[in-house]
């Protein structure tokens, strides 16, 4: 194999490398937000089942904590589109 | 571009991917049992939104880690054609990635076991947000494990280079295996003091009588739940800078 074709398999690996990194890294960032957001969203739904009264405080406070859960996949994102279009 | 840029950039992905989940499920948790107190406790609601994002602050530091360790993989790595140096830094990425989900996700367990505990006894707020810090960061020392591996992994850079392909092989073997073993050895450990944590948070809540004795045991029984996770930490130091 001559020099240049070397040249461009390693930066076909590395491209294959990066956009694997970036698929995995959303694919599997994306697990957890669903999960205790969920989480969250079943325990104001029982809260407001038994205490209609209070649905928007608990609703509003639901929001609140679901965006804190959110933000370590918004972190997923960034790093996967980076992946994609920066490097 | 070298051989090391397709690990780092993979290690990236998956590091931040594997990273997110814990940190995402432990604050989801919190905010559930915070809501379920609420609804029980209207009152209360003022002091277990913020307790609740105390918590949750605490649990978000293991991901945060994993951004800053995916961050510089992939943009501050030097790029050489080591097979070595390669599977080092997947190792960065894995160690990072797998040791943050228990301390997230254990921390996230005492948060909301916590708030559950406060929204039946409100006048404890200060003592059991207190013993919830304390587990917490407990719970949060293998994931400065995990970070510290990686980091190493990461900085020793072009040395991992050897003179042969069949050295190469073998310290490419040990760096995956010390950044592997580090990861899922920061994994276990945290989640049982997360479990130990939660439940001394509750009894700090409701049993105040019993306080001094239940964070005795909870020091005892902390501790002997992180001993493995030492000793992940002893094998992968010695699979990096001993064989």
């Amino acid at each position: 194999m001559s020099e240049a074709e070397l040249l461009a398999l390693t930066a076909a690996i590395v491209s294959a490398a990066k956009y694997l990194g970036a698929g995995l890294c959303m694919g599997i960032g994306a697990i957890g937000p669903g999960i205790g957001e969920g989480y969250a969203a079943g325990r104001a739904c029982e809260g407001i089942s038994r205490r209609p009264e209070e649905a928007s405080l608990l609703t509003r406070t639901m929001l609140v904590g679901q965006a804190v859960s959110e933000t370590t996949g918004i972190y997923s994102l960034v790093i996967a589109i980076i992946l994609i279009f920066v490097v | 571009m070298g051989i090391v840029n397709l690990t780092a950039l993979f290690g990236a992905g998956i590091g931040m991917g594997l990273g997110a989940i814990g940190s995402a499920i432990g604050e989801g948790y919190a905010a559930g049992r915070a809501l379920e107190g609420m609804a029980r406790q209207p009152k209360v609601r003022d002091v277990l939104t913020r307790d609740m994002l105390i918590g949750q602050a605490v649990s978000e530091t293991p991901g945060i880690f994993a951004l800053v360790i995916s961050v510089i993989l992939i943009f501050t790595v030097d790029e050489t054609n080591s097979i070595a140096h390669a599977a080092a830094i997947l190792g960065a990425g894995l160690s990072i990635g797998l040791g943050a989900f228990g301390p997230a996700w254990g921390s996230g367990l005492i948060a909301g076991r916590a708030m559950a505990a406060i929204s039946r006894n409100p006048s404890r707020d200060g003592q059991t947000v207190r013993m919830m810090l304390v587990a917490q960061a407990f719970c949060q020392t293998t994931v400065v494990y995990a970070l510290l591996v990686a980091l190493l992994l990461w900085g020793s850079g072009a040395s991992y280079a050897q003179p042969d392909f069949a050295r190469e092989l073998v310290r490419a073997a040990a760096v995956l295996g010390a950044g592997v073993c580090m990861g899922f050895g920061a994994l276990g450990p945290a989640m049982g003091t997360g479990d130990v944590g939660a439940a001394a948070s509750e009894g700090t809540a409701l049993f105040p009588d019993a306080n001094s004795k239940v964070f005795n045991t909870f020091l005892v029984g902390g501790a002997v739940s992180q001993t493995t996770s030492v000793y992940a930490l002893v094998v992968a130091l010695l699979l990096m800078f001993v064989v």
